[in-house]
């Protein structure tokens, strides 16, 4: 098994304790590997994904950099993450080419880019981003990849389409990476093998009828059978795992990640979810997260910032000043804490190497602005994954070559920005493509993208 | 969605006498040449619309655009009254005629394609009440970590398309079928040998035990023989923890817990409220207003769920107050026994100099455990399915075959109940009890598609008509929310349950049926989209007085009210207006109802007003908040509300690639109404908010929680604005206020009608209805109108439809 160890990422335990503080006691790295696993074959370096959402876009106005290149100025909402400048890209111009002028949608495509019905009803989607790096990166971790939301519903979507649930317990997260179950390993082995031959049963009486049935009769059995044999793939991947002692967190960081907090105390409750997703990165719990910060529609206010409102709610703001003024303050205070997050990143090594420049962050929103449901120019912020071949420290703009330069003091032109696209081949599908490469997943084209964006390749 | 018009019906019975196809080329076309192409074609596209692409296989290809072309023809609307060149009402009529035939046959070849099966897969709320019924278990389905959410569309929960299922999805019903198995058939463990068998859980509890108070006072008490007088005192916002036993609950199952105490209301304030919360599970188990004398404590009891251990439990005096300061509001040292006792002289006075109450307080005495309780029948539901012998496996089989024909609701095969006896054998083998092994048997029944999904068709042969056992599931699960009873499985095995007569009879025993209510709760709620109530909580600055009581109760209302339509045989007209609602004391309040003497907690019928501004669901509190996003009432999204609830029509979502709304920034004051209406210059815009907008604005009089008000508190500079709710239908009707608008909506009853038909039948069979299911839809309105608009009669006339009896 050694040889593993050294292949997987060279390091060294004492190390890794000294990286990870004192508050985590790790169980031997080689017993962090099943046995059995077939991950270990394509262990690699660790590489890391992870993708935040926002609701209902931003106050564009205030939001938008001016210049592109190196020497671009943050402006107010993004003044905190100047200290991250050079391991962050804000790109301009981006936007989903089958979404335009549609809306309440916008979360459930982001990571897809699928055509969404105007009417918020009923439709199809196609695979997330994450889903297909889970593919990749998931083997040799516990969990493929954790869907967790703060509101709103979950950015994940399967290759059928379906939504894959976000967890929005924070308890229940936490009970999932790191809770001791109560019963012994025989007791666990046992249930799972139970459940593991009742899978097969189940399956097989659904496939008999299944395959009396045309094709286009079978969708929702279709369904329920993947379903089944995706956990009956968890099962065993579980079973696998059952020799690995999950990673023990100390008295007081448990204590801290199991408190019950809620929305009134937002700044708090958000961090709670922040640390949780870096725990679960430090400990290589998984290395690919989505996390929706907000629902489209039930975003909630900010007490602690004086702001009440939904942001649903201001972000139709009619102009008004004072509803501009809060959006804005929402905005700052939205990023403040990504640039929390990419704090905690960077302040946790592995060896020598910073979390955060083996993991990709992608945070951003379907809406631009959004009192009249424009999604074109969406802000997006690309974030960390140097070691995955990520050159920072640009503003990347595909507007300007053809608008010559920006001019939000006149608003209703900037808005024109926001809601149709100025370049129709900047698409947030090319970004998506750029990170599933860097993932390495081996695929050319993501739903409708036309090429990486070249500009943040080192 | 559906337009209906009495030329349409006339002609869709004409057209039995089809017409040669070859007219396509000899009527149709010309006719679209002449009269449609020059406006809707690849050049102009008027309407976003085009004809000259359109399929020429109709019936069959692009329905929905030649369903538009005949109702635009046949209302007249098309072509457009400007244009100089009109068709003859005759010409008109025979290209209508010419579709409407090709629609019919189109329908019949759909019908004959649809899928062979439906699977629909069980609600969260459905899988609880089929396992309650099914194994006498109770399952929390919405305890954390527990059952997902399910999706809806458009308020609906449960159509089948719409369900979806992940593998998270499969692995909760795993851990959820383990668990209701474990309560269902606890481990047994012999006791050991001369151990004394333990003491039955329950028994009763004072406040506070003795240990828990101070020795100086314990003493004193003691003394005064008032050591077993100790009451505990709550004013508003107060905690108590101390509700457990010194024994840990045994096993998992339903306890009845009673409170015992006293509840001071002061005069014209609010009653103190008894709230009971488990907050591991985050689940409040119990609340109710509380009004007893402090020398007369009642005592109120309730059933719960609780799972095994030492539960959590809080209970709260829920009801708002004044701020709990530590200093004012702290327990002092001193136990509480009496107010006239006194309190603490820095402690907050909770009674005036007369001795009535400053505050809602509410003052405990003792608290009383029992359980866990299984009833009679659900014990002998358990023990259908185990074995009496141990190890006898024929019994085994017997039992999982009872399991899986109520499970599965149909007749199973000895092929089926072979798969199972399987798995039972293999837990054998790998040592495990026999009364785990068949446990095994059973978890495999609760995970087969067959138990998960509601299933209707054959694999073997298509079949357009359901049989006796899917009628029976479908009926139960439209009025109970859970699986047939025995009486309706027994129907179903008679073959008795496609006659018309028995299912009324049937719709009438399972209305006047308790369970019936989960039928009026989901179905008012997923209709009216109860579930957006709260959404945006309301901001506390503008809306001091809204809380989650609040919420409740004018939920509450909207459901009651419902039910009420309903049982006293009400009829549709009830719901868009009335001079009755339902209401508890603080809704009563809420409205400023006057001499509103109601007490108790239930909702109770009283007569409006009509000064109280109410009557109808349209001015329920319910339904006019449930549009606002916390700050403001949003109108516009009240006439889309009204539009799909009360109409059945979904607007057109905006157009894409619109220029975004310029902003109009304040100045003076203005209501949201006057900003709205300037920002409405797009042409494009205008024309379909001209629709929508009306349908909303008639409510201008009533705020984002549904007070009545005359001016919009607002924003900017000046006085506040008053309000207007004066408008236009689309048809040009004008109304001056929302009665007048009501008024309107009554005369257009028969509308109101189709929509309420035709979400009926959503909710029913789960899937929405399409252009196919028209003629049946019709069919069912007039039974229903011939009884006049009769909430009951229109159930029943679904329930004895051949739309019911059809895939």
């Amino acid at each position: 098994m050694s040889h593993l160890v050294l292949n997987r990422w060279q390091i060294d335990r004492r190390e890794v304790l000294r990286g990870l503080g004192a508050t985590i006691a790790l169980p031997f790295l080689n017993a962090m590997l099943p046995a059995t696993s077939r991950a270990a074959d394509k262990a690699t370096k660790p590489n890391r994904s992870v993708f935040l959402y926002i609701p209902n876009g931003v106050n564009t106005l205030t939001w938008q950099i001016e210049k592109a290149g190196a020497d671009y100025e943050f402006t107010k909402p993004l003044k905190s993450l100047e200290k991250h400048r050079t391991d962050i890209t804000p790109i301009s111009g981006l936007h989903h080419p089958l979404v335009i002028g549609k809306h309440h949608n916008c979360e459930k495509v982001w990571l897809t880019g699928a055509n969404v019905p105007g009417d918020g009803g009923a439709f199809r989607n196609t695979v997330s981003a994450d889903q297909l790096m889970a593919e990749v990166q998931g083997n040799a971790t516990r969990f493929s990849s954790l869907e967790m939301a703060i509101e709103g519903t979950s950015l994940a979507w399967s290759k059928d389409g379906i939504q894959i649930p976000a967890e929005r317990n924070t308890q229940q997260i936490f009970n999932l990476l790191f809770g001791v179950e109560k019963d012994s390993k025989e007791t666990i082995r046992r249930r799972l093998s139970r459940r593991g031959s009742i899978l097969d049963l189940v399956a097989d009486d659904a496939k008999r009828v299944n395959n009396k049935l045309g094709s286009e009769d079978r969708s929702k059995l279709d369904e329920y059978l993947t379903a089944v044999r995706q956990v009956e793939e968890r099962t065993r991947r579980a079973d696998e795992w059952l020799n690995v002692p999950k990673p023990t967190v100390s008295a007081s960081d448990a204590a801290r990640l199991q408190r019950k907090l809620s929305m009134a105390e937002a700044g708090e409750y958000y961090r709670l979810f922040y640390d949780l997703m870096v725990l679960a990165l430090r400990t290589d719990s998984t290395r690919v997260i989505t996390c929706g910060i907000g629902g489209e529609g039930n975003a909630s206010g900010i007490p602690e910032i004086g702001i009440l409102q939904t942001r649903h709610g201001l972000s139709h703001h009619n102009g008004d000043p004072e509803q501009l003024r809060r959006l804005t303050e929402t905005d700052s205070f939205l990023v403040g804490q990504l640039s929390y997050f990419l704090d905690q990143l960077k302040e946790h090594k592995e060896g020598d190497t910073p979390l955060l420049d083996t993991t990709q962050v992608l945070w951003g929103s379907g809406m631009a602005y959004g009192h009249s449901h424009g999604n074109a120019n969406l802000p997006t912020i690309l974030a960390g994954g140097k070691a995955l071949g990520y050159k920072h420290g640009k503003h990347i703009d595909f507007n300007l070559p053809k608008i010559g330069k920006y001019d939000v003091a006149n608003a209703n032109e900037h808005y024109k920005i926001c809601s149709r696209p100025v370049d129709g081949d900047a698409r947030v599908s090319n970004l998506l493509l750029t990170m599933l490469q860097r993932a390495d997943v081996k695929i050319e084209k993501f739903q409708d993208s036309v090429g990486v964006i070249s500009q943040i390749l080192g | 969605m559906l337009r209906f018009s009495a030329l349409f019906a006339m002609l869709a019975s004409a057209s039995l006498q089809a017409a040669e196809p070859g007219e396509l080329e000899k009527l149709v076309q010309p006719f679209l040449k002449k009269h449609c192409v020059e406006c809707h074609s690849a050049e102009v596209q008027k309407g976003d619309f085009r004809v000259d692409n359109l399929s020429p296989k109709v019936g069959a290809e692009n329905t929905p655009q030649w369903l538009e072309v005949m109702d635009r023809i046949n209302s007249g609307e098309m072509p457009p009254k400007k244009v100089k060149v009109r068709p003859s009402a005759d010409e008109s009529a025979k290209v209508v005629e010419w579709i409407a035939t090709r629609m019919k046959e189109g329908e019949s070849a759909r019908m004959a394609a649809r899928g062979r099966v439906s699977y629909n897969r069980l609600t969260r709320d459905e899988y609880v009440n089929t396992v309650r019924d099914l194994i006498g278990v109770q399952y929390e389905a919405k305890d954390p970590g527990a059952l997902l959410e399910d999706p809806e569309w458009h308020g609906f929960e449960r159509i089948g398309s719409v369900l979806t299922l992940s593998p998270a999805n499969i692995e909760k019903y795993l851990a959820a079928a383990e668990t209701i198995l474990n309560e269902a058939y606890p481990d047994i463990t012999p006791p050991a040998k001369k151990a004394k068998p333990a003491p039955p859980f329950g028994g009763s509890k004072p406040v506070l035990y003795e240990e828990q108070i101070s020795e100086r006072h314990r003493e004193r008490l003691r003394e005064l023989g008032l050591l077993d007088k100790v009451r505990f005192e709550m004013w508003p916002g107060d905690i108590f923890r101390y509700s457990l036993l010194k024994d840990p609950l045994p096993e998992s199952g339903i306890y009845e817990i009673s409170y015992k105490l006293s509840g001071l209301k002061p005069a014209n304030g609010r009653a103190p409220r008894l709230k009971v919360y488990e907050a591991k599970l985050d689940r409040v188990l119990f609340e109710q207003d509380i009004v007893a004398p402090e020398d007369k404590p009642i005592s109120v009891t309730f059933r719960t769920h609780l799972p095994k251990g030492r539960p959590n439990i809080e209970v709260y005096n829920d009801v708002p107050g004044p701020p709990n300061t530590p200093r004012s509001g702290r327990h002092g040292e001193v136990p509480f026994i009496s107010t006239k006792m006194g309190r603490i002289p820095w402690q907050m006075k909770l009674t005036d100099e007369a001795g009535n109450a400053r505050y809602p307080f509410l003052i405990l005495d003792s608290i009383t455990w029992k359980g866990p309780i299984v009833e009679p029948h659900e014990q002998r539901l358990r023990d259908d399915y185990m074995p009496r012998e141990e190890g006898n496996l024929q019994q085994a089989r017997d039992c999982l075959a009872t399991l899986a024909k109520r499970a599965f609701r149909r007749p199973v095969t000895d092929e089926e109940i072979g798969q199972y006896m399987r798995i039972v054998q293999s837990e054998l083998d790998a040592k495990e009890t026999f009364r785990n092994a068949v446990k095994a048997g059973m978890l495999a029944i609760l995970n087969s598609k067959s138990f998960l999904f509601i299933t209707e068709g054959d694999a073997n042969k298509p079949r357009q008509m359901l049989n006796d056992w899917e009628i029976a599931s479908r009926l139960s699960y439209l009025l109970w929310n859970t699986m047939p009873d025995a009486e309706l499985f027994g129907l179903a095995e008679q073959g008795k349950l496609r006659d018309r007569g028995v299912l009324a009879q049937q719709v009438a025993r399972l209305l006047a049926d308790v369970r019936s209510q989960r039928f009026t709760d989901s179905f008012a709620t997923q209709w009216l989209r109860l579930k957006k109530v709260g959404m945006f909580q309301p901001d506390k600055k503008l809306y001091p007085d809204y809380d989650k009581t609040l919420e409740n109760s004018m939920i509450g209302e909207t459901k009651a009210f419902f039910h009420e339509v309903l049982t006293s045989g009400l009829t549709l007209r009830e719901f868009l207006h009335s001079d009755w609602t339902m209401v508890n004391p603080l809704l009563a309040q809420f409205y400023g109802l006057p001499d509103a003497k109601i007490g108790g907690n239930e909702f109770q019928r009283v007569s409006l007003p009509t000064s109280s501004h109410r009557g109808g669901l349209l001015t329920q509190a319910s339904i006019l908040s449930l549009t606002s996003d916390g700050v403001r009432h949003r109108p516009v999204h009240r006439g889309v509300w009204l539009s799909e609830t009360i109409f059945g029509k979904s607007p057109p979502p905006p157009p894409a690639n619109v220029n975004p709304i310029p902003t109009n920034p304040t100045g003076p004051k203005a209501t949201l109404r006057q900003k709205l209406e300037a920002h409405i210059h797009d042409a494009s815009c205008a024309a379909c908010h001209a629709k929508i907008d009306p349908l909303g604005l008639a409510f201008e009089n009533y705020d984002a929680i549904g007070r009545w008000r005359t001016e919009e508190v607002t924003d900017g500079v000046g006085a506040n604005p008053k309000v207007t709710a004066a408008g236009k239908l689309p048809d040009g009707r004008a109304y001056q206020t929302a009665e007048d608008f009501k008024k309107l909506l009554l005369a257009d009853i028969d509308a109101f009608h189709q929509t309420f038909i035709e979400k009926l039948a959503t909710y029913a069979l789960r899937r929405t209805m399409s252009f196919d299911d028209r003629a049946e839809l019709k069919a069912i309105a007039a039974v229903s109108k011939a009884k006049d608009y009769r909430v009951t009669d229109i159930v029943t006339a679904l329930v004895t439809s051949d739309l019911f009896q059809k895939r």
